[in-house]
């Protein structure tokens, strides 16, 4: 289940979700008062992960780095590429270190997915589609379209050579759409939308052997209210603290104190096709990189 | 005041690239339909003619050619053209200009040209003219409900996924594969039909009836199940996205992708976005489904040998629908449109747009672009 609004998880070493406002004056401010500033004054955190994308992000991100903290974002930050050199001096004047990990908004049935894959006779790949609510904003609903691009790769097994970008708003509602063509002729269609649905959402994988599906709908239990049917909440909190487990666990840290170039640059192109795309009412192809 | 007068229907060919076998029944059991012929000229494949023959003894009813002269008989009110796509557009206008109302098995011309010579016909006669295939089917039925109940708000955008899981698929040799994708315009080959066309269209019908008129059109046609629509450049699968004037986004899945792969015959759902929510609808549903052990331990299922892809044949299914028959619903629209001198839900109106949809999409699978429309098919070709 995705938090609606935005969230940081920061250490010092205690653990500590904590929620992030848009103030009307300008800037952030975290769980009610305190500005981004003096609540890591307050805190002194050793590590913050950024779990949710807002406006203003750049900013505080940037604010982070110049006080020498690790950071994780779990997907792409917004920005020009101009912002992005700057972004690679702070790091390095001020030894701190960023990482983009996504990994426990993934689908935390992936690897069963996948070995599913490989132990059946459902053969190659041709057509991976998922449609899922990516959260309350266009770019909560950008990363999630991100993660599963990045997730499409895996199942393709394959680079992606084509990418087309559609985008659409409405009031204050978007549907986001990714179709993709792989090297190994696989196709894709990604759906991330902010309209009510769930967040683990509809799979459908289609392979030369068979049809694998996963239904969001119907795994999980819901219950029959006066207002209708609708699914049991969960804790959203649960996965970011499994996968905080998992995280702390790993004997190895990464190596790079920056994301790589490349990934940051074909999130980036999403986002600016998707601006284009709304605007223009237009699909939008992305260059590959 | 409830009208009596009975409607006499031409069954125009029952050719394997169409699907008249499939209305017979309900215009049979119609009571204001009575079959009063079957017809076809003289020049079509050896085993057509035949079929024709022996679908008129099973009826009942005489055999006639050709269809020029077919068409202008007393009696006949409704021809129902069950043709090859390139014949249609001739048979539709010809029994146009005789005056006579046209049911027509999907498409109504091979290109744009021939299907503007249709909607030309149909406005200078004045007839009326339905096809069926489209708008009757439980999903598309569910998906206007939906709709009209104001539920979902105001649309944003629709995914569909359509598929038969029908034939049987094989490896595919990299050498045989054509090295490149086959443009649209020839829609008759011996052993494949152009799936993209064949089953996108019925996604296609379903958006078209939800949005606004359609902009942009993009396709991707080139992952393929079977050795005999590569062998032919020619999809067995393909995606289309299509973006209308309001820029809602629609996406589409479909294809033709093997049997035994799905327990109702193939993915048939929408997702609807909307302002005030997701709706989703399975197009297989309501339904019983069944688990008979006989039938999953002694299956040894092949395709019929007659009919390796299965255009006329279904495949084992675990599921027993429980909706109304779409022919049926489509035939009583037809009658009230008769009757009241109105139209039915998707006239040839609809279906010519319908079809421009379908070629920007091969055009933007050919080109690898999005196509704008209105297509202008010289351009792109």
């Amino acid at each position: 289940m995705i938090s609606m609004l935005p969230e940081i998880l920061v250490t010092n070493p205690n653990i500590h979700i904590a929620t992030v406002n848009q103030r009307k004056s300008g800037g952030t401010s975290i769980s009610g008062d305190l500005v981004f500033e003096k609540y890591l004054e307050e805190v002194k955190p050793d590590l913050c992960v950024f779990l949710s994308p807002y406006k203003g992000m750049l900013g505080d991100l940037s604010l982070c780095l110049e006080k020498g903290l690790h950071i994780i974002t779990s997907g792409p930050v917004p920005h020009a590429d101009k912002s992005f050199q700057q972004l690679v001096d702070i790091v390095k004047n001020n030894k701190a270190r960023w990482e983009i990990r996504d990994d426990f908004m993934l689908d935390p049935y992936q690897e069963k997915l996948q070995q599913a894959i490989e132990e059946t006779d459902f053969g190659l790949l041709v057509y991976y589609r998922e449609i899922t609510f990516g959260g309350p904003s266009l770019l909560s609903n950008w990363w999630r379209l991100c993660q599963l691009y990045d997730k499409a790769k895996a199942l393709f097994k394959s680079e992606i050579v084509e990418t087309h970008v559609s985008a659409n708003r409405q009031r204050d509602k978007i549907q986001l759409s990714l179709t993709l063509k792989s090297a190994n002729r696989a196709n894709g269609h990604i759906i991330c939308t902010n309209s009510s649905y769930k967040s683990d959402g509809d799979l459908l994988l289609i392979g030369t052997g068979g049809v694998m599906t996963y239904e969001g709908l119907h795994n999980g239990p819901g219950i029959f209210t006066k207002r209708g049917h609708q699914p049991i909440p969960s804790d959203p909190h649960l996965p970011i603290m499994s996968w905080w487990d998992k995280i702390i666990g790993e004997e190895t840290p990464a190596s790079e104190a920056l994301p790589s170039p490349k990934r940051m640059g074909i999130h980036n192109d999403i986002l600016r096709a998707i601006t284009r795309s709304i605007k223009d009412k237009r699909i939008i192809k992305i260059k590959p990189g | 005041m409830i009208s009596d007068h009975e409607y006499g229907v031409l069954l125009v060919s029952f050719s394997r690239h169409s699907h008249q076998q499939s209305f017979v029944q309900a215009f049979k059991d119609h009571p204001r339909i009575r079959i009063v012929g079957v017809a076809d000229d003289p020049d079509i494949d050896p085993y057509l003619k035949p079929l024709n023959q022996a679908w008129a003894k099973k009826l009942g009813v005489p055999y006639i050619e050709p269809i020029e002269e077919a068409v202008k008989q007393e009696g006949v009110d409704i021809v129902s053209v069950g043709h090859e796509i390139e014949r249609r557009s001739r048979i539709a206008v010809m029994a146009a200009s005789a005056g006579k109302h046209l049911w027509i098995d999907k498409f109504i011309g091979a290109n744009l040209a021939e299907c503007d010579a249709v909607v030309e016909a149909v406005n200078q006669a004045g007839v009326k003219s339905i096809l069926p295939s489209y708008v009757y089917n439980s999903l598309v039925r569910q998906c206007h409900q939906a709709v009209a109940s104001e539920s979902p708000g105001e649309l944003i955008g629709i995914h569909v996924d359509i598929m038969f899981n029908k034939g049987l698929p094989t490896p595919i040799p990299d050498e045989i594969r054509k090295p490149f994708f086959l443009p649209p315009g020839r829609w008759k080959f011996p052993d494949i039909k152009r799936e993209l066309l064949t089953v996108g269209a019925y996604a296609v019908g379903l958006i078209l009836g939800c949005f606004d008129r359609i902009t942009e059109v993009y396709g991707q046609g080139d992952a393929y199940f079977f050795q005999e629509h590569a062998k032919h450049g020619a999809e067995d699968f393909g995606t289309l996205t299509l973006v209308d004037e309001n820029g809602r986004i629609g996406t589409i899945s479909a294809g033709r992708i093997g049997v035994g792969t799905h327990g109702a015959g193939g993915p048939q759902q929408a997702f609807l976005f909307g302002t005030g929510g997701t709706v989703f609808i399975d197009g297989t549903r309501p339904r019983f489904d069944t688990h008979i052990r006989s039938s999953i331990l002694e299956a040894s299922y092949e395709p019929p040998h007659d009919d390796p892809m299965q255009w006329a044949s279904s495949t084992p299914s675990q599921v027993i629908g429980i909706f109304d028959d779409p022919m049926t619903l489509a035939l009583e629209d037809f009658i009230r449109a008769l009757d009241e001198d109105d139209a039915p839900q998707f006239t040839v109106h609809h279906a010519r747009d319908h079809l421009e949809i379908l070629l920007a999409g091969y055009h933007a699978i050919v080109q690898n672009k999005p196509v704008p429309l209105p297509l202008d098919e010289k351009a792109v070709s």
